[in-house]
């Protein structure tokens, strides 16, 4: 086994500098809130329920605020990817489903990730998502099991 | 007048959009509008003469929703629909209604819906006329049946509903009982040909459930509803005040990959029908079951573009398919009674908010072109058919 690991050294060298150079690899979402959100951490299921617009409101009764980045936004597809596990044309069918026959809004959709940081950060109740180890402490970083 | 009136319609939309930047965060403004065209070798759609391209299709909407607190919702669409000779465009109220969430915790709610409300039925119903939810030009007519469209859009009524993420999936669920809004001459004619009396909605109930496995890779839905209507006779009409319920089952299908959506979706609906009472028109009294299936595939193959492949199939009796019974009881034409589909189309969305169709259709029978533009008599089988379409939303 360690021969191996050994022959395959550079190989792996390589890969490794190819997945940091890659701006895939740059984007891994991380779910961020308001400050003063009192949950720890979310599960799978009630991320996707916040993100799909199917919840209203934090287990404390805050009314809940979404924020997202553009469908095509590397971020946002990290998010559905690593996060979320759903396709990012899903999330788009499922907002315009509620949209339009009425039973639900949109979030709301910015534009770059400074923007997603002051608009958590300035609204109770938001929820969005930054690039991993983004360093701010305006919001608050929440686990997703 | 029709093109001024959608044209002073859409510069009202676009004004909207720009003010819907403005608003407080708990008001939201949406709309949409398309403008089609369709050329056929036979048969009339959208106003057009069969040889001719015909451009009396578009869909206009605009809708407002407001979020007073985390637990209600207010929220209403206008929809001005031109289509041919069986949707004339006049401005309507699409829904309108107050949503009330009961209960809320950890990724599951529980709430009512009172007003005029839209009626989930298949995958796509709910928002049927807005051409971006669409997975082409015009839904799969063997279910989403234009000419059945009223009892089936959006009625008066109650609704209680249910979503839960589950690690397992997703569940979303909603029993309505409503009064259809059916005073359409579309269905009339569908329903007792050319008579001058018109159905009235009776209470009904609809039912449906939409489980998500794995993140919506598969998606599988059941749908269920007891429709009732009343006729009432004209003046002069020789037709008793008959009744026809119709029970429909709808079972869903959905495979969701990154470039692919393969959806199948099958229906039957027992039509029962008594109190008609006439003597040489028996028929009017017999009960069918209809039966309904596509197979569609979505092929996402580079980014923006989208090609579409469908087979969609609708028998007005699945005991006469090819409509030859009916043709020897009644002398009128068997293509009414059977539509058998094949459609190819291309999807391109240059932004967001813009989205391009073309689609052709080799359509044999033509149980669901409208008797309106088509009189039963002047039908043509096997048909060809072009659509042309733009769209636009925000």
């Amino acid at each position: 086994m360690p021969r191996q690991i050994t022959r395959n050294r550079p190989l792996q060298l390589i890969y490794g500098i190819v997945l940091a150079l890659s701006p895939l690899a740059a984007d891994t979402a991380e779910v961020i809130v308001h400050r003063e959100v009192s949950t720890a951490t979310l599960t799978v299921s009630m991320a996707r329920a916040m993100f799909g617009m199917r919840q209203n409101k934090w287990p404390d009764g805050t009314p809940l605020k979404v924020f997202v980045l553009p469908d095509a936004h590397p971020l946002h597809k990290a998010l559905c990817r690593e996060v979320l596990d759903v396709f990012p044309y899903q999330l788009r069918q499922s907002w315009d489903r509620q949209v339009y026959s009425g039973t639900g809004q949109a979030p709301t959709e910015l534009t770059s990730e400074e923007q997603m940081i002051s608009q958590v950060s300035a609204t109770p109740g938001a929820i969005g998502y930054v690039k991993k180890a983004s360093n701010s402490d305006a919001v608050r970083i929440v686990p997703v099991h | 007048m029709r093109y001024a009136l959608s044209l002073y319609i859409s510069t009202l939309l676009v004004s909207a959009s720009a003010l819907a930047e403005g608003l407080p965060e708990n008001i939201q403004v949406h709309g949409f509008v398309s403008q089609s065209a369709a050329w056929t070798n036979h048969n009339q759609v959208g106003g057009n003469q069969p040889g001719k391209v015909g451009t009396d299709l578009h869909e206009i909407g605009g809708n407002l929703s407001w979020r007073p607190d985390a637990d209600w919702l207010v929220s209403g669409q206008l929809l001005s629909r031109l289509a041919g000779a069986s949707d004339n465009g006049n401005v309507r109220v699409d829904y309108a209604f107050v949503d009330h969430t009961l209960l809320e915790f950890e990724g599951q709610r529980v709430g009512v819906r009172v007003g005029k409300i839209k009626i989930p039925f298949g995958f796509y119903n709910t928002t049927r006329d807005v051409a971006h939810t669409r997975p082409g030009v015009i839904p799969p007519q063997s279910i989403y049946y234009d000419q059945l469209r009223s009892s089936f859009l959006a009625a008066p009524g109650m609704a209680v509903y249910g979503d839960g993420e589950m690690t397992s999936g997703g569940l979303h669920w909603q029993v309505s009982i409503i009064r259809p809004e059916i005073n359409d001459r579309n269905l009339t004619i569908l329903m007792v040909d050319q008579q001058p009396g018109h159905f009235n909605g009776l209470p009904s109930i609809l039912g449906q459930a939409i489980y998500d496995f794995d993140g919506g890779r598969w998606r599988t839905g059941l749908t269920m509803s007891n429709m009732k209507m009343q006729y009432q006779p004209g003046v002069g009409d020789f037709l008793h005040a008959g009744h026809i319920t119709l029970n429909t089952g709808v079972l869903s299908l959905e495979r969701n990959s990154e470039e692919w959506t393969h959806t199948v979706e099958y229906a039957l609906t027992h039509q029962i029908r008594n109190g008609f009472n006439v003597p040489f028109a028996p028929i009017l009294d017999m009960g069918t079951t209809i039966e309904a299936a596509y197979f569609q595939t979505q092929w996402r193959f580079v980014q923006q573009w989208q090609a579409l492949a469908r087979f969609d199939m609708l028998y007005l009796n699945s005991r006469d398919r090819n409509g030859l019974q009916f043709a020897a009881a009644t002398g009128m034409p068997a293509a009414q009674r059977y539509a058998r589909d094949w459609t190819l189309g291309l999807r391109f969305d240059p932004s967001k908010d813009w989205s391009l169709f073309a689609e052709w259709h080799r359509v044999s029978g033509a149980a669901w072109l409208s008797k309106l533009d088509n009189p039963p008599a002047a039908l043509a089988t096997p048909w060809n058919m072009l659509l042309l379409q733009a769209a636009w939303r925000f």
